[in-house]
C-alpha cells in the first residue's frame, strides 16, 4: 500500500476518482487484467497525466523544502 | 411455529436529501430483527432474522446504459453488499465490526459530486416539467374554465415541479452543509 493504510478510500470515493481521471485523461486503461479476475481493470497513467504527476510532485517537494528551512530557522528538526 | 409473520413490506418514498436518514432507518430494522431482503420501487421488504450490527449506504450510481462491471465490482472487493436498486440509487450493505462503521463515501467532496448528478437529473427533469406547463398554463388563463381541461393532469405537472424545485432546493442546502463541515473530513485517518 502506497500510503502505508494512511489515506482509506471508500469504493464509492474510488469510483468517482477513477472517472474524473479518465474524463480528464490523465489516466487510461492499459487493457491488461488483473490475473485470476477479468473484472478488475489495470489503469495506466496517459503522457499528460505522467507530466501533471511530475509538476505536482515537484511542487509538494519545494514546499516540503520550505517547511524544512522554516522549521531549522526556528530551531526544530535537530 | 408462532404465529407471527417472518417477513414484511413496507411503503416508503425515498427522497434524495434524506439518504443519509434512510440509511440509519435501515440499521435500525436490522437492529431491531428486521433483515432487508428485496429492493423495490415503492419500498422494502424485510425477513425476521437475528438483530445485527450493520451499515446501510445508497449511492446515486452511474447510469444503466454504462458498463456497471467495475463499479459494483469495487464495492464487492471492498466487502459491500449490493443488496438492490431504486431508480440510480444502489443500496449496499456490510456488518459493523468492533464498532467500526464502513463508508462508501471517504470524502465530503465525493460526496458532493453525488448530490451535483441527483441535482443535474432533477434539473433537466424540472426544467420538462416546467416546458411542458407553462404554456398550458397560459393557455388555460384565457379559458373559461379555471382549470382547463384535463385539471388532474395540470394538477400533477405542477407538484411534480413544486417537488423537484424543493428538491433541488434541500439538496443544495445539504451540498453546502458539506462545504462548512469540510474542514472535519475523514479522508485522512491518524494511523
Amino acid at each position: 500500500m502506497v500510503s502505508g493504510g494512511r489515506v482509506r478510500l471508500g469504493p464509492g470515493t474510488l469510483y468517482g476518482a477513477l472517472t474524473n481521471l479518465l474524463s480528464q485523461k490523465l489516466i487510461r486503461r492499459s487493457g491488461e487484467t488483473v490475473a485470476g479476475s477479468d473484472r478488475r481493470k489495470v489503469y495506466a497513467l496517459t503522457p499528460l497525466g505522467e507530466k501533471v504527476l511530475i509538476l505536482e510532485g515537484e511542487r509538494l517537494a519545494s514546499l516540503s523544502r520550505l517547511a524544512s528551512d522554516v522549521t531549522k530557522r526556528l530551531g526544530g528538526m535537530q | 411455529m408462532s404465529g407471527e409473520k417472518s417477513t414484511k413490506t413496507v411503503v416508503r418514498m425515498l427522497m434524495a436529501w434524506n439518504d443519509q436518514k434512510e440509511e440509519r432507518w435501515l440499521a435500525e430494522q436490522e437492529r431491531s430483527g428486521w433483515h432487508l431482503k428485496a429492493v423495490r420501487c415503492f419500498g422494502y421488504t424485510f425477513e425476521r432474522a437475528a438483530p445485527a450490527e450493520v451499515a446501510y449506504r445508497l449511492d446515486f450510481g452511474p447510469s444503466r446504459f454504462s458498463d456497471r462491471s467495475e463499479y459494483f465490482g469495487l464495492f464487492q472487493d471492498a466487502g459491500w453488499e449490493h443488496v438492490g436498486t431504486r431508480g440510480l440509487w444502489q443500496y449496499f450493505r456490510k456488518a459493523v465490526v468492533d464498532g467500526q462503521v464502513p463508508e462508501i463515501h471517504t470524502d465530503a467532496q465525493s460526496r458532493i459530486a453525488m448530490y451535483r448528478r441527483v441535482i443535474a437529473i432533477m434539473a433537466v427533469m424540472l426544467g420538462v416539467m416546467v416546458t411542458q406547463t407553462v404554456p398550458r398554463l397560459a393557455m388555460e388563463r384565457q379559458s373559461v374554465s379555471s382549470l382547463g381541461r384535463y385539471p388532474a393532469i395540470l394538477v400533477i405537472q405542477l407538484s411534480l415541479v413544486a417537488i423537484f424545485a424543493y428538491g433541488i432546493v434541500r439538496l443544495l442546502l445539504v451540498i453546502s452543509r458539506l462545504r462548512r463541515s469540510a474542514g472535519s473530513d475523514t479522508a485522512l485517518k491518524q494511523p
